[in-house]
């Protein structure tokens, strides 16, 4: 059926039959192709910073977002937990008078902490995820407004700006701390027992107890990974804003699992790769950049994003019917 | 059955409004509208913001240092309540209004989330005699009521004139807007186009949307900035300047767009103390707070109050921006 | 008379043709059993006429009309699926008339009208539970009679179509439910008998199709052959049926003490393992044997009561302190408790085996791959290559690879829940010699819960019989049948 289509889309569509990973990428290499076909600023250095800079902060979170998603669960706190530890690295800083460095390091063992008690209440409360972590976010929101009545804290030292705004060599730091993050996720999910086990949970709960496998414990390690991310996305955001505000991480929660679910890690569990996720706020971002750089009106962007999101998940389980008529077809002509 | 529940709940919200009575003010007089009777009572103001935000705690200080004064001047207690919503929610407004009214105060300030799904509360406020002037929005027609504000389109066309003249009347210039939904994101875009289309030499680009978030600023201005290589000038229309300044500088573009924003958040003050952001051109939500007493309290009094009280708009730049960053600390 | 003619039916799935040029025909008033190994399509052959699959190649009549064209034939099927399908926060009455259109009422759901109607069709089918009760409180022989009942409430059905009706139930119960079979085709309806258990076939059957690898390899009266003629059909190879598997080797080294053990679904049972030996469970479906053990193993909380495991008491409610120390269980629900169903079978393999697979950089991809090639081969497991997802192997290729990767954790005593359900005669031979050799090669205590009587004889060194929670007795592997059927019954 699809051999009589013409040559372009036709090896578009036979990458997309080898696997879900692949077909996201040939997505991906597909809009940033178009991208900078149509809009001679596209591959601008500063347009290409500015986009990774961008896509590492929600690549950051969906990296961890897909974890959670593996063993069947989510984090819709992941924003706000980001938005406090932030703050608070803010107010150690300039309230407190803490040495800079310290105070992030603080920053991310509270993000932590912050993550483990939303796993600790999650596993040994036995509560949905999703309820719960919506409660929790609106817990570590308000705690966020009572210290900050929703004021920025300014005048962050300068020198921790660098894990901002900075680059190294061509990539921003924020980017290279995404890289960090995916390389150390991928070798956990790949290379420990426990990364093993994660997907055994996402796949079978009761199974992975008979296997003797310790489901809480795992869950709780996940949320607090979960946890320490965002507080690194949230404290990295201090660094390139330069202030400490309480209103960031909205949208992270939707993005970072929207982000995984493009990259092709399944919300019922047990599916995926987080690496998936990168490229998956990878797509979310370049979508938005050529929004503004196809100069679409403004009133438009919001439809046009929000389709464009649409056809690029159709693409990661297109390419999964794909593989299953293609073995069908194998099978029948043998 | 369920007569006897109704009124018990009835009862139970009586006490507990009356408890709350007790607590913020002495009773007042059976009739607090009826201008005769001021004599010397103590006097508590409601103010009822849309939701809570470091904007509406400006309006508040206003408001205290008001409250102070008149207290000063008429040797009673005037007290300031101040009762912010939770989430910017109409029904919930509604509910914090309600309860606000059944403390019997001398007024109460409202800034509406929505006019007609206020419109029955305030009414029903009104009819047990307790003054409710509007503030941070206009007064619809034949609602009668007195709006403490000061005009958007003013603070946006303020903003794009000192724009304008900061880049001698010539280049590109983007617009960013904020939420479309938003009334006064809306005014101000329009008087943002409206004031530029005055300079033939000024060419105005789209220059994205940030729905109020200042990470979605900062993206947006990026890429606007990359599309749009010779920008001199960029505009907003809501309080998210912040991502707008980041994105200049990370562009390395500071001192060659010139940015004039809205507002005074503190993080704003502080890029235009840095230099990013030129100028701001700001509302001013201390006097807002300041005049919503007053006109509360003259209207209590039986005096009759205007129709509209304009707060104005404040200019910021380098050469008051150490008082203005004083002031909102 | 033939209701329903199938022709030169293929069906084909991601790496496997389920059925290849099939033809079936049924008559009424005829009980035509199908019979065939795990795998060999039969259940997929089920799914495709009742319409659930559209198959790729091939035609179904039904009283001669073609029903690809017109699906509303398929409604002239009533399918009751082997596995127990129903909706558990419902009640009784509810899952018999849904969708309510089969209750025949028009308009609201009268609740009281519906199991008023319910109770003639529950007597039928010998089902004592209230209409009104939560099917998750009645009995698994209940539920797998509900199903049934379910399906025949559709009152213009010609076919019944019963995939492994037997499994879950014990001998008396599917006594009950030959008789409602034997009731139904009295009303002169054609009925498929689909199951492993050659007794029954012979019991009920009239006429006989054998599957082999999605292939129709034989059809007979039933009267004509015996079970070593349909045995070689089946698998290509003669078995005796008389072999015994139990282990020969048994050592005085008590593995495995229970001692006065109570929980939910069980009181005061007490018993020993020993090295070498293998111990049957024997009991009613609902006796609490599955309980028991997952009790035993730290998966269900114990009230009362010790495990001592080498001696040492287990640390209760903690399934990874056993695994770690030998102990282990391989569940009866093969797709709840056993398979990750959408990891490859190399997945499956390793994730109980991953402290043997790390290498210097965490767990090393090539070490896993022998593994699974190691297990795959050892056990025989059958699939096209270990990346194959798991669920798409058959039930008894899926316990092979659970029983493999168990041996990783050298296991020392091994609780086997129900190894053989819903799996073939070649399999389950090949099962029991792997208990054997495991008990008396390598010493371990393995226990067998199992609803076979035949099963539990012919494995067992000891066999300890369940009744309604209760430890009733306790025999020899000489003891007569009689005795430890009565026992299971519940007659002293």
């Amino acid at each position: 059926m699809y051999e009589r289509l013409p040559n372009p889309v036709h090896s578009v569509v036979s990458t997309l039959k080898k696997s879900t990973m692949t077909a996201i990428g040939a997505v991906l290499a597909l809009m940033i192709l178009m991208a900078s076909i149509f809009s001679p600023y596209f591959l601008d250095i500063y347009n290409l910073q500015s986009l990774i800079r961008d896509l590492a902060f929600i690549g950051m979170i969906g990296i961890g977002q897909s974890l959670l998603l593996i063993i069947g669960e989510l984090d819709l706190s992941v924003g706000k937990i980001a938005s406090l530890c932030g703050i608070l690295s803010g107010i150690m800083m300039m309230h407190w008078g803490w040495n800079s460095y310290l105070s992030l390091l603080a920053a991310l063992f509270l993000g932590l902490v912050l993550g483990s008690l939303n796993g600790l209440i999650i596993s040994k409360l036995r509560l949905n995820a999703m309820v719960a972590t919506i409660g929790m976010a609106g817990v570590y929101g308000g705690v966020n407004l009572v210290l900050t009545k929703g004021k920025a804290i300014t005048g962050i030292p300068s020198e921790i700006h660098i894990f901002g705004k900075g680059n190294l060599g061509p990539l921003p730091i924020p980017f290279i701390f995404t890289l960090i993050v995916l390389v150390l996720v991928l070798f956990f999910v790949k290379k420990t027992k426990t990364g093993r086990y994660i997907y055994a949970i996402g796949n079978n709960r009761d199974a992975a107890r008979v296997l003797g496998i310790k489901v809480d414990r795992i869950r709780i390690l996940i949320y607090s990974i979960v946890g320490m991310i965002s507080a690194l996305a949230g404290i990295l955001y201090v660094a390139r804003l330069g202030s400490a505000q309480s209103a960031i991480g909205e949208n992270w929660p939707m993005n970072s699992i929207a982000a995984s679910v493009i990259g092709g890690v399944a919300l019922t569990g047990g599916i995926g790769n987080p690496a998936g996720a990168l490229i998956g706020a990878a797509i979310i971002s370049v979508i938005q950049n050529m929004i503004i750089l196809f100069g679409v009106n403004v009133y438009w962007q919001s439809a046009v994003s929000g389709f464009v999101v649409v056809i690029a998940i159709s693409f990661s389980s297109l390419s999964v019917i794909l593989q299953e008529r293609k073995q069908r077809k194998i099978k029948l002509s043998k | 059955m369920r007569r006897k529940i109704l009124s018990a709940v009835l009862a139970a919200a009586l006490v507990i409004g009356s408890f709350a009575g007790c607590t913020k003010s002495e009773p007042s007089s059976s009739d607090a509208g009826d201008a005769g009777s001021v004599a010397k009572k103590n006097l508590t103001f409601v103010i009822v913001p849309k939701v809570v935000h470091p904007w509406f705690d400006e309006v508040n200080k206003g408001a205290q240092l008001q409250a102070k004064a008149l207290s000063e001047q008429l040797g009673v207690e005037v007290k300031i309540d101040y009762r912010a919503p939770q989430t910017a929610d109409v029904a919930e407004q509604n509910t914090v209004l309600e309860q606000a009214a059944a403390t019997k105060p001398d007024g109460i300030a409202l800034d509406p989330l929505d006019y007609e799904g206020n419109k029955a509360v305030i009414e029903e406020i009104q009819k047990q005699g307790i003054p409710v002037v509007l503030f941070d929005a206009p007064a619809p027609e034949g609602s009668g009521l007195t709006s403490v504000g000061n005009d958007f389109a003013e603070q946006a066309t303020v903003a794009a004139d000192k724009l304008a003249e900061l880049i001698g009347f010539k280049g590109k210039v983007a617009v960013m807007q904020g939420v479309p939904t938003a009334p006064n994101h809306a005014q101000r875009y329009q008087a943002h186009l409206d004031a530029l289309a005055k300079y033939p030499d000024i060419v105005v680009v789209d220059g994205g949307i940030d729905n109020d978030s200042v990470e979605e600023a900062q993206s947006q201005a990026a890429a606007v900035l990359a599309a749009n290589p010779d920008l001199k000038g960029y505009l907003n229309c809501d309080a998210c300047a912040t991502g707008i300044a980041a994105a200049v500088e990370e562009a390395g573009k500071k001192g060659q767009v010139t940015v004039v924003s809205m507002d005074n958040l503190i993080e704003i003050l502080q890029y235009v103390k840095s230099g990013t952001i030129t100028a701001t051109s700001s509302t001013i939500p201390q006097m807002q707070g300041s005049m919503a007493v007053l006109m509360m309290w003259q209207k209590s009094i039986g005096i009759d109050i205007p129709k509209v009280v304009d707060t104005g708009i404040a200019y910021i730049d380098s050469s008051n921006i150490d008082e203005w960053i004083e002031m909102v600390k | 008379m033939k209701v329903l003619e199938a022709c030169n039916i293929t069906k084909v799935f991601p790496g496997v043709v389920a059925l290849d040029s099939v033809d079936i025909s049924f008559e009424l008033g005829e009980i035509h059993c199908v019979i065939g190994e795990n795998g060999a399509g039969k259940s997929t052959l089920i799914k495709c006429l009742t319409g659930v699959y559209e198959p790729e190649a091939g035609s179904i009549r039904i009283h001669g009309e073609d029903a690809m064209k017109n699906k509303k034939l398929f409604d002239k099927i009533a399918y009751v699926p082997q596995e127990i399908d129903l909706f558990e926060y419902m009640t009784v009455a509810d899952n018999l008339f849904l969708p309510y259109e089969r209750s025949g009422l028009k308009g609201l759901v009268n609740r009281l009208e519906l199991e008023k109607r319910a109770i003639p069709l529950l007597e039928r089918f010998h089902i004592h539970a209230d209409p009104g009760t939560l099917v998750k409180e009645i009995s698994v022989s209940e539920k797998q009679l509900l199903q049934i009942a379910r399906a025949t409430v559709h009152q213009e059905y010609e076919v019944l179509l019963l995939d492994e009706p037997t499994t879950s139930l014990t001998t008396k119960d599917a006594q009950v439910l030959f008789e409602v079979i034997e009731q139904i085709r009295q009303e002169n309806k054609a009925i498929v008998f689909i199951s492993h258990k050659l007794e029954e076939i012979f019991l009920i059957g009239d006429v006989l199709t054998v599957f082999r690898n999605g292939e129709k390899v034989a059809y007979s009266d039933i009267h004509e052959v015996d079970a070593p003629w349909v045995i070689t059909q089946m698998t290509g190879r003669s078995l005796d049926q008389s072999q015994v598997f139990y282990s020969e080797k048994v050592a005085d080294e008590v593995l495995l003490e229970v001692e006065h053990l109570t929980g939910e679904k069980f009181a005061d049972v007490s018993f020993q393992l020993r090295s070498g030996e293998i111990l049957g469970f024997s009991g009613l479906v609902g006796a609490g044997r599955s309980e028991l053990m997952q009790a035993v193993f730290g998966y269900l909380p114990i009230y009362s009561g010790a495990v001592k495991l080498n001696g040492t008491p287990i640390k209760q409610g903690d399934t990874n302190y056993s695994v770690r120390n030998g102990l282990i269980y391989l569940p009866e629900e093969r797709k709840s408790q056993g398979i990750l169903p959408m990891l490859s079978v190399r997945e499956n393999i390793s994730v109980s085996n991953l402290d043997d697979l790390r290498s210097t950089v965490g767990i090393s991809k090539n070490k896993e791959i022998d593994l699974a090639q190691q297990v795959i081969r050892d056990y025989d497991v059958k699939t096209s290559d270990m990346e194959k997802k798991i669920k798409f192997l058959s039930g008894g290729n899926q316990q092979k690879v659970i029983i493999g990767r168990s041996m990783g954790c050298s296991p020392k005593v091994l609780i086997f829940d129900e190894p053989t359900k819903g799996i073939d005669v070649g399999t389950k031979a090949e099962i029991y010699r792997m208990m054997k050799t495991l008990a008396e090669e390598n010493g371990m205590g393995i226990i067998l819960i199992s609803s076979e009587m035949e099963e539990i004889r012919k494995c067992s060194n000891r066999i300890v019989v369940l009744y309604n929670g209760k430890k009733v007795g306790e025999f020899g592997s000489d003891a007569e049948k009689e005795r430890i059927l009565s026992a299971v019954i519940g007659i002293n």
